[in-house]
């Protein structure tokens, strides 16, 4: 009921949430390249299990990032020596990412205020 | 500019659709190679892995196609291409999610099943006595005739020759047919045997389109005077026990009532008439326009197009004419229709019936709210998931869908276990019902119910699916991605809160309900007939015989049984009496005191009952004045002589002796000097004597003869002891008399209270399950706040409250709730309550000592549910809840 006014900017708000998503995937991949399962395992263990989802709804999101040009595919070797597809982050990647955490510790800080204003 | 994109996808990217499957493939085959390895490095065997890998990855083909239509710029896939592929992926997810909360799953489960079980057994039973169509042709426009007399408050008289000659003229109905439920003595093999039969007129069969198996259906001038009868048709029930089903059996006879009557037909597999009788006779009047003998119910088929209103309208405009014409016998009568089926099932039957159906849907009520709770408990953490598959592109409308369908997984699961309890449910309580249903009864499951069952499990889950559907998809999906669960908690916590006070409510009025219930069954069961019940046998007997057409013949019958049982070494002492109390009634009688003021037409309605000799002393009644009728009186002797109740005493001689005193019976004109004056007996059941059965006057035997008359024998030692000795004397005395109804009266009594008995188990059943529903609500509200708020705790202990102050503040919260829905409960029962005052014996609708003792189990219970929680709060490490945030 509080955030009455949200709801109409939900359009927004869903995009805010996919950045989210994507922001995070981007992070993941900002250190080193990795393929689409070693994504979805570093997402697991950092969040400790909260952000997990059904896998394979991951990889339309990594090919929408890869359309926009925010992360390359490559293929490679995997650890265990098999031909996997690595991907990595790209310059436009690099400042989509600065972007969105900038934007996304602005709203955050702005949530917290509100939640606890103490 | 989609187009250019797409354009430049094509050509520029230059990656063909082959291309790109094949790659999106190898990717998934290796994600999913992955995921295997890892699960047998977990410890699954390779299959096992596999499969579980499979299914966390969901839906590759959709990936498959999300690539190819992303990669090749093709604009973004769309969720779910189509509605059933979306549909198995939501089922599959929904039982990941379930498997995912063992216990919570358990639980809900547990709770719907009982809940669907409840209300399907009580569906089907409702469905099986009140609207399954009847097995006759047209039996939807079928209809039962009797009359009644608003001003004597009596139920079930039957109507006249001459009424049914008037209803056929009317032209309402297209067929108009009677019937007359008597028994009849049936020489067996070994010992005659008293058979529930039937006359119907002639034609009835052939109205209802039944046809024999074997033979033929009476013929249209067969039917003859009551009690002389010449054909008949059986049952195949007692062709195949009484004949073994010898298929000759068509021109044999039978001895009924001491008389050769010959077999037309037998009737088919399972058929009874009009409700278990075995034996149908023909029926014909001797006079079609007597007027006098009310002793036929009619049975009417609504002609084409005639609706049950105009036919009743019709029947007491014709009732009203009747009246007219003989104003001395049909004065304040008049005729009812009803639905076939009404006929024999009383108006409290269905009350009590639809009343239960209620009960049953609050339980429903009350576990749809547990599930939701349950389902509400683990919001935030769903929230958390589904803001992210949300982030991935999920659409809202997508995951509210996957939150129902998971919600109604939950609910047919639940429904299966709701099928299983209702079969058992209907089984365990018809095994209790001491009496042979009807023919058209049939409570069985059938697809009827099961589609029943189907429907309420669907939409019980949507009904507790869209709360938490609607919490978790909604307004607060950004707050979720905060890792903590603190986001939106309070307005979740006021829904639960909600509910649990909404369940504590609904359980009052069901505790309530269940304890008058229960309260009726130990009334009626404790209630004082007055007389000594405990040493009794009762037993009928019906005179079948030639020889007992002449009335002094069976005054002798019975006096003479009446000596030979007391001269048992067994019996102290038996009498026969026409009525057995507790259970029937005798026969109305308008009379007037002789020299009194009051004039024939304000004659009081009596029951009179007639015995024999001893009937009082048998039943350890003491005179209030004067005497017992003699034996010389109850057999052979001056019959003038009448032993009047209490009630009727006081009300026509107030302050004086009636001992002396004369009655004039109205309609015979014969008078009556009294004798003797005794204590009111209860006659009837128990809750269901009418004002004239409390006004009692008792006959010597030959005054009325009946032929059907009971025997009370009381014991030196335990009544069951009297069966055999009081058998053979029947026996010895006439070997061609049936004796039947044979019961202790104890026996009788708790036969009769049968009804008040399985109410009193259901009710109470229902109370039980709206305890422990209730109960489990406040305990997981409690409980799931307190963990909740383990910060909390952890800071006001650090701070320095005291282990006490924060149990008894989690109990109080806890008590809080509880309270408002006791409050709310007590309210709705002062409505309901009032719609059970009818159907309850000795109780009044609301005592406030039942509200007392059902509100405080509630709120003791509610408090122990949330004592547990609360102790766990209190033991909570202040440094260690302090970290866990």
């Amino acid at each position: 009921m509080k955030d009455k006014k949200a709801t109409k900017n939900s359009a927004d708000r869903g995009d805010l949430l996919r950045g989210a998503l994507e922001m995070i995937v981007l992070r993941t991949l900002a250190e080193d390249p990795m393929h689409g399962f070693g994504i979805t395992e570093a997402l697991r263990e950092r969040s400790d299990a909260v952000l997990t989802v059904d896998e394979g709804s991951m990889y339309p999101a990594l090919y929408r990032m890869q359309r926009r040009g925010w992360i390359a595919a490559e293929w490679g070797r995997s650890e265990n020596n098999r031909r996997a597809k690595f991907y990595s982050l790209t310059d436009d990647g690099r400042q989509q990412l600065r972007t969105a955490a900038e934007r996304w510790s602005r709203f955050s800080r702005a949530v917290g205020r509100v939640m606890d204003p103490a | 500019m989609n187009w250019l994109r797409r354009l430049l996808g094509r050509v520029g990217g230059g990656l063909s659709h082959d291309v790109i499957d094949r790659e999106v493939q190898e990717e998934i085959r290796f994600h999913l190679d992955m995921r295997t390895a890892a699960n047998v490095a977990a410890g699954m065997d390779e299959r096992e892995a596999r499969q579980a890998a499979r299914r966390e990855f969901g839906d590759a083909d959709r990936v498959v196609r999300a690539g190819r239509q992303i990669l090749s710029g093709a604009a973004p896939a769309r969720d779910g291409s189509s509605f059933a592929e979306t549909l198995l992926q939501d089922v599959r997810y929904g039982f990941r999610m379930l498997r995912r909360y063992p216990v919570a799953t358990a639980v809900a489960i547990l709770s719907l099943g009982i809940g669907i079980g409840a209300n399907t057994a009580n569906f089907s039973i409702v469905y099986g006595m009140l609207h399954r169509s009847l097995p006759f042709a047209d039996g939807d426009r079928l209809l039962f005739i009797d009359a009644w007399n608003p001003d004597r408050g009596d139920g079930d008289a039957g109507i006249t020759w001459a009424d049914l000659d008037r209803i056929r003229a009317a032209g309402a109905f297209e067929y108009v047919g009677a019937f007359d439920e008597r028994s009849v003595t049936v020489a067996g093999q070994e010992f005659p045997e008293r058979v529930p039969s039937t006359s119907v007129t002639p034609g009835l069969f052939g109205a209802l389109g039944v046809t024999p198996q074997l033979g033929r259906l009476f013929e249209a001038e067969q039917g003859a005077a009551y009690g002389f009868e010449e054909v008949v048709l059986i049952s195949d029930g007692i062709w195949t026990r009484m004949f073994a089903g010898d298929p000759d059996v068509i021109g044999q006879s039978l001895l009924i009532n001491d008389r050769e009557v010959t077999i037309i037909g037998v009737m088919p597999d399972g058929f009874r008439f009009p409700t278990a009788q075995q034996l149908w006779l023909p029926h014909a009047p001797t006079d079609v326009s007597d007027h006098q003998r009310r002793y036929v119910r009619g049975v009417a088929k609504l002609a084409p197009g005639v609706d049950l209103v105009t036919a009743q309208t019709q029947l007491s405009s014709l009732a009203a004419e009747v009246a007219e014409t003989w104003p001395d016998t049909h004065e304040g009568w008049t005729m009812r229709g009803m639905w076939f089926r009404y006929g024999f099932l009383g108006e409290d039957t269905q009350q009590l019936l639809y009343m239960m159906f209620a009960a049953v849907g609050l339980v429903l009520l009350l576990a749809c709210a547990n599930v939701a709770n349950l389902q509400l408990s683990r919001a935030p953490e769903r929230q958390r998931e589904f803001v992210v598959r949300a982030a991935l592109g999920g659409s809202r409308v997508r995951l509210f869908r996957q939150i129902l369908t998971e919600s109604v997984v939950l609910g047919l699961a639940g429904g299966i276990v709701g099928i299983g309890v209702a079969y058992v449910w209907v089984e365990v309580l018809f095994d209790t019902v001491p009496l042979v249903p009807a023919y058209w009864i049939d409570v069985g499951l059938d697809g009827t119910a099961l589609m029943y069952a189907v429907g309420i499990a669907v939409g019980t889950a949507l009904l507790f699916g869209i709360l938490p559907a609607v919490r978790v998809t909604g307004n607060q999906m950004s707050a979720g991605l905060r890792a903590s669960g603190r986001g939106a908690v309070s307005s979740r916590g006021s829904m639960r809160a909600a509910l649990v006070v909404a369940q504590v409510a609904l359980a009052v009025v069901l505790l309530v309900g269940a304890t008058l219930m229960i309260r009726s069954f130990l009334q009626v069961q404790s209630a004082d007939p007055g007389f000594d019940h405990q040493p009794l046998l009762s037993l009928r007997i019906g005179l079948s015989g030639d020889q007992y057409d002449d009335p002094q013949a069976r005054s002798a019958y019975f006096e003479q049984l009446r000596q030979r049982l007391m001269a048992l070494p067994e019996v102290e002492i038996a009498a026969a009496t026409g009525a057995i109390p507790a259970d029937d009634g005798g026969a109305d009688v308008a009379l007037v005191p002789v020299g009194g003021q009051l004039s024939d037409d304000e004659a009081m309605y009596a029951n009179a009952v007639p015995s024999t000799a001893g009937f009082f002393a048998t039943l350890g009644i003491e005179f209030i004045e004067g005497r017992d009728f003699s034996g010389v009186e109850s057999s052979t002797g001056d019959q003038g002589v009448v032993i009047v109740g209490e009630s009727l005493a006081r009300r026509l001689w107030p302050g004086r002796s009636a001992v002396g005193e004369q009655l004039r019976f109205t309609a015979s004109g014969s008078e009556y000097k009294i004798i003797g004056v005794v204590p009111n007996l209860q006659y009837e059941e128990f809750g269901e004597d009418t004002l004239s059965a409390r006004m009692q006057v008792h006959l010597p035997y030959p005054r009325v003869a009946w032929r059907s008359m009971a025997i009370l024998a009381r014991g030196r030692g335990a009544p069951a002891e009297l069966l055999d000795p009081v058998r053979a004397a029947v026996g010895s005395l006439d070997p061609g008399q049936a004796p039947f109804d044979i019961m202790t009266m104890t026996e009788r009594r708790a036969f009769n209270s049968w009804g008040e008995r399985a109410m009193g188990q259901s009710f109470g059943m229902f109370g039980a399950m709206a305890l422990v529903l209730a109960v489990f609500g406040v305990y997981a509200v409690i409980a799931h706040s307190v963990a909740r708020r383990t910060r909390e705790m952890g800071v006001r202990l650090a701070l320095g409250a005291t282990s006490r102050d924060v149990i008894r503040d989690v109990v109080a919260s806890g008590a809080r709730m509880t309270f408002l829905g006791v409050v709310i409960g007590t309210g709705l029962s002062l409505l309901v309550t009032r719609l059970l005052a009818g159907l309850v014996y000795g109780v009044s609708p609301l005592e406030p000592e039942v509200l007392l003792g059902v509100t405080s189990l509630l709120v003791g219970a509610a408090i122990v549910a949330s004592v547990l929680p609360a102790r766990r709060a209190a033991r909570v490490d202040p440094t260690e809840a302090l970290r866990a945030d």
